[in-house]
């Protein structure tokens, strides 16, 4: 991308982050605003489709034939390269201590580990931190609106599909200029690589009565979880519960 | 980068809920919260690592031990009570007894597979239990320890004091995410669309599957 090209993609991002947050509420996990529900419920049914038939097997074969230790290294390596989106989102959120750490984290796995293959920070008390900018806006008091399902990428909401824009913005890895089969083939590995994280899910969302609302609740919940670091306030995590 | 915000999506979850799962059984009358979540860890554990082979050939068997440990320690009349949500004053007693025995079997049935899948790939420790409510409610925080190195999973009991003396189960979270309140919700939109007699009964049929290219599917006007 030129300097130009970046700037209106910039300036676009920006209209339409604003569009999307105004009016952002904060509702009950049990309760979402999921007006697009018609929408959505084929969109990720297609979804569906497409990791029946690609994305899962291909993913089976690559966990099936390729070892642990360098699925491992595969991990480590998305993690550091996306890793200093959680060092900016970490300053974003006033966290300046545990920003320095990641930092630090970032440039030692980046240096001695190896680009980030391998995770020697993790060994010497530099733990991963989970942050983005979706979450930011959530520390900063935006609700997360509603409940969106994105082609191919999943679960999504008003102010998580904002902050997945700013995310972008925010890692250095995304101002290289990749030629288009690098970029296809830099994303279809973090794809499998991913979805090889999610493969215990299958049987859990197989056994749902409804799959979509599992999901969706799923989504909603860890997404608090993530935005309160652990510790979301019981008024979002806990509808009203019986007596006894 | 798009993909990697949505890493470790729900990460852990099934594995995370499955050893949980195990933790709750053989509990010992008028202990502690925590200590009921604990000193019944090694005895289901140790039951599963002895009778593997015979539980993998026999499934009936494996299910049959999981009533019996596993299910009395799990408060099943709240769980459907909370299931049943904003509906709980619509029904009948005999439709709670009917929801809670649904319920339960869908529940074991659906996850003591993966009980048996991961019960000796992770280690369990469980922190003292934060009471709650005047004593009726208590939440215990254990970390599952995975022995292959992956993160450590955050997983937390729900748990009440039924009158009993017995410290009993009623949810689990792991990661924050939470079993009973995700099953309350789907339950909730099929109630919307029929009603709590015709849920009972395709629950019990196993016919409650939403296809989820239905775009219909959504909540009744």
């Amino acid at each position: 991308m030129d300097k130009g090209t970046t700037g209106t993609a910039a300036a676009l991002a920006w209209g339409l982050a604003t569009a999307l947050l105004v009016g952002c509420a904060h509702n009950s996990p049990y309760e979402p605003a999921d007006p697009l529900e018609r929408i959505n419920r084929p969109i990720y049914a297609f979804n569906t489709t497409a990791d029946k038939y690609v994305l899962r097997p291909v993913t089976k074969t690559y966990v099936d034939y390729v070892p642990a230790p360098v699925r491992s290294s595969v991990s480590n390596f998305f993690d550091n390269l996306f890793y200093p989106t959680v060092v900016v989102n970490d300053a974003l959120q006033a966290k300046f201590k545990q920003s320095g750490l990641d930092l630090t984290r970032f440039l030692m796995n980046t240096t001695f580990g190896v680009v980030g293959l391998f995770d020697p920070a993790t060994m010497v008390g530099l733990d991963k931190h989970d942050e983005d900018f979706g979450q930011t806006l959530g520390r900063w008091g935006v609700g997360e609106g509603w409940y969106i399902m994105l082609p191919f990428f999943g679960p999504s909401t008003n102010r998580d599909a904002v902050g997945r824009v700013g995310d972008y913005f925010m890692a250095p890895a995304n101002y290289v200029d990749y030629t288009w089969p690098e970029r296809i083939a830099l994303n279809g590995v973090l794809a499998v690589d991913t979805r090889a994280q999610l493969l215990d899910l299958d049987s859990v969302l197989d056994q749902q009565l409804d799959p979509y609302v599992f999901l969706r609740t799923a989504y909603l919940q860890r997404r608090l979880n993530q935005v309160y670091d652990g510790n979301p306030p019981a008024k979002y995590t806990e509808p009203e519960l019986p007596e006894d | 980068m798009n993909l990697s915000t949505r890493r470790g999506l729900i990460r852990n979850f099934a594995i995370g809920l499955v050893a949980a799962f195990g933790v709750a059984a053989g509990a010992v009358a008028a202990t502690p919260p925590e200590q009921v979540i604990k000193t019944t860890t090694d005895a289901l554990r140790a039951d599963i690592g002895k009778n593997v082979a015979k539980y993998q050939a026999d499934k009936a068997s494996f299910y049959a031990m999981v009533d019996r440990e596993i299910v009395p320690h799990f408060d099943t009349t709240y769980i459907a009570k909370v299931i049943l949500g904003s509906h709980l004053k619509e029904a009948s007693p005999e439709q709670i007894k009917q929801f809670e025995t649904a319920f339960k079997d869908m529940l074991v049935h659906s996850y003591a597979d993966k009980l048996l899948e991961y019960y000796d790939s992770v280690d369990i420790q469980v922190k003292p239990g934060v009471v709650q409510d005047g004593g009726k409610r208590a939440e215990v925080n254990t970390t599952i320890v995975r022995k292959d190195g992956k993160p450590p999973i955050p997983v937390t009991f729900s748990m009440r004091n039924g009158g009993d003396g017995d410290w009993k189960v009623w949810d689990i979270k792991a990661e924050n995410i939470s079993l009973v309140l995700n099953f309350r919700t789907q339950i909730d939109a099929e109630i919307k669309k029929s009603n709590i007699a015709s849920v009972i009964q395709r629950l019990n049929a196993g016919q409650l599957q939403v296809d989820p290219a239905d775009a219909k599917s959504g909540k009744a006007p």
